[in-house]
């Protein structure tokens, strides 16, 4: 079991790295780095500005750090063929899902521990001494997310159990505690999820857990569930071989389909505009960001920075709206049109103009509904420009690079 | 209409699949592609439509090239494919709206054709519907409503009864004999030989990427030595056996 874990994992990291490679080339490196860079700065004025602390910010930052805590979760690297040829192993590999157990506590420390980091200006606000409260709060968070993907694992076990043992009561319990950290010291919500944690491992693990009651089907499909999420994630940067992006009706949206004329020269601007409309990823992730952008400039009263986060959202948008060029590219088809291939080229820059136009326009509304004009002024300004830029000069070098079918 | 393929070889990269092909599709005719799996057929078809480029030799459609004027040429042919290809997102009747926008057909005679193929496969009750969910067989059908609603010249057909019901299969070749009799031609490979021999004028054996024989069955039987009353299986079976 130990091996086949190690086989699992190399392999495992091997595509990951092989996607993450892709994921943050040259251009999204950079653009995080100066949306990092921002947020920083941003986040320190914001501190230096607090001279008396608001009455909701404990509830807040614990709010924050116990949405942070569910981020993450058990990875089994199971494959569905364990079901059959690993089954006379039930037992055995037990070993095997405490090794992933352990694995997939990796990535959510690290954030723990970030956030605990990020965390420590404020408990200073608070009066908290910051080495012993930083430390304390990261492990509280640590220990609570252990427990979290304790509860993830014996998920897909037969262990008998009362009803309230599961992942959202423990993250309503972990709020509870972070906030009783947060109001008097975090080293008591570390020694209340110590005691949580201890609990758990004495109580149900040491006497009730049964390793020949493995749920097989409902781990792999547990499995592929948590690869969907992720491949998606990386479809949005890059190609992902045998990913089949889902496709919903969106009926609703019937009445937008108008907006394209029916005649020959519009031909790919009709596909163009469904794709958009119906396939799972696009849409969704359009109105995600607008949202978050929005809401984000809403409350930033800096009018440069207003401008610089507006032309990051509008470039995040236009560079996820990229790969919709190339969901074609594999239909026999459309390769057969008696339709100059320009016109494909030209009925994308077009719906991307429009698309980053549009938002760029709607993200005004967050700084506009709070009353602040200049700022709605100036991200609008620079998401407009950003957009025009995007699809006008950007967008053409990166099809030119790519033939949009191949030969 | 015309379609000529002279002293064509091609391939996939390097790989070479097909050897100086020569025969010809001529006006009003139905030309049955025969041949083993891994004859070539599909690769000839292939290039025909020009999904890939002969490293030698010229296809011409009216003795023009897909090179010399690629739209022209592209609207002269409707293709069904061996396998259903079909936009996940879009519904039967966008596919269709698509492929008349495409092909720059006249919207109201194309789908009083349309309509009438519809009802006869079944299908007019599933327009709003993604066909990309449909059966082998319905798929087949979206495909080949698609093709036979344009005006083409030429209609390419790749292996096309498998998975359709022995009604459609009837019906399918009553469409391509009212295309013939409207003065298309019409190239189908097929490994159904009976069928084939009912309806193809003219026939083109591929043996390992060559023309084995070309011609009509009598030019068939006299090219293999068989008797008068020989069917086009046992001239196939005759190509078979020979070394």
């Amino acid at each position: 079991m130990r091996k086949l874990w190690q086989t699992r994992l190399r392999r495992h990291q091997k595509t990951q790295f092989k996607y993450l490679r892709l994921v943050f080339n040259d251009h999204f490196v950079l653009v995080l780095l100066i949306l990092f860079g921002a947020l920083l700065y941003a986040y320190s004025q914001w501190i230096k500005a607090m001279i008396i602390p608001a009455w909701w910010l404990r509830p807040a930052l614990a709010a924050v750090l116990t949405v942070l805590l569910g981020f993450g979760s058990f990875a089994s690297l199971s494959e569905p063929a364990d079901a059959t040829f690993l089954l006379p192993q039930t037992t055995a590999f037990a070993g095997y899902l405490f090794k992933a157990r352990r694995y997939s506590l990796l990535l959510p420390g690290v954030v723990a521990v970030l956030a605990a980091a990020a965390s420590v200006p404020l408990l200073q606000v608070w009066g908290i001494d910051p080495l012993t409260g930083g430390l304390t709060l990261a492990a509280a968070l640590l220990l609570l997310k252990d427990l979290d993907l304790w509860l993830q694992l014996i998920d897909h076990y037969g262990v008998p159990r009362p009803a309230w043992l599961a992942r959202l009561p423990l993250l309503a319990a972990a709020f509870a505690v972070l906030l009783l950290g947060l109001f008097t010291h975090p080293a008591f919500a570390m020694v209340i999820a110590l005691a949580l944690n201890l609990g758990f491992r004495w109580v149900v693990l040491a006497s009730r857990f049964e390793p020949a009651t493995l749920d097989w089907r409902g781990l792999s499909a547990a499995e592929a569930k948590r690869m969907d999420r992720l491949y998606r994630f990386y479809n949005l940067f890059t190609d992902v071989p045998g990913l089949s992006a889902g496709v919903h009706r969106r009926k609703w949206l019937d009445p937008v389909l108008p907006l394209v004329r029916k005649t020959t020269a519009h031909t790919w601007a009709y596909l163009y505009l469904r794709g958009f409309l119906r396939q799972t990823t696009y849409l969704g992730l359009w109105v995600r960001l607008l949202v978050v952008g929005a809401v984000v400039l809403s409350l930033i009263s800096t009018w440069w920075l207003a401008a610089l986060l507006a032309a990051l959202f509008v470039y995040l948008v236009g560079f996820q709206l990229l790969p919709l060029a190339f969901a074609y590219s594999e239909m026999v088809m459309a390769r057969l049109y008696p339709v100059p291939a320009s016109q494909q080229r030209a009925a994308f820059q077009h719906l991307t103009g429009a698309l980053l136009v549009i938002f760029a326009v709607l993200l005004t509304v967050g700084p506009l509904l709070a009353g602040h004009w200049l700022i709605a002024l100036s991200a609008g300004a620079a998401g407009l420009i950003l957009a025009i830029a995007f699809a006008g000069w950007y967008l053409p070098y990166r099809l030119k690079k790519k033939p949009l079918l191949p030969a | 209409m015309t379609l000529t393929l002279a002293h064509v070889t091609g391939g996939y990269g390097s790989l070479q699949v097909i050897k100086d092909l020569n025969f010809t599709v001529a006006d009003g005719t139905v030309v049955g592609l025969i041949g083993l799996n891994g004859a070539g057929k599909s690769t000839t078809i292939k290039h025909i439509i020009g999904l890939l480029t002969p490293q030698k030799g010229t296809i011409t459609i009216d003795g023009h090239t897909l090179a010399e004027d690629p739209d022209g040429y592209r609207q002269a042919i409707a293709y069904v494919p061996e396998t259903p290809v079909l936009y996940s997102e879009l519904t039967l009747r966008e596919h269709l709206e698509l492929t008349m926008m495409a092909y720059g057909l006249d919207q109201d005679q194309a789908w009083a054709r349309a309509t009438s193929m519809l009802k006869k496969f079944r299908l007019d009750n599933k327009l709003d519907w993604f066909p990309a969910k449909f059966s082998k067989g319905m798929k087949q059908k979206v495909m080949i409503v698609a093709a036979f609603m344009t005006d083409a010249k030429l209609y390419i057909i790749d292996e096309p009864f498998t998975g359709l019901d022995p009604l459609a299969v009837h019906d399918l070749l009553d469409l391509v004999q009212a295309k013939k009799a409207a003065g298309a031609s019409v190239l189908m490979s097929t490994h159904i030989l009976a069928t084939a021999q009912q309806v193809a004028d003219d026939f083109v054996l591929l043996k390992s990427g060559t023309v084995r024989a070309t011609g009509d069955l009598a030019a068939l039987r006299q090219d293999f030595q068989l008797e008068a009353t020989a069917s086009l299986d046992a001239i196939y079976m005759a190509m078979t056996e020979e070394q």
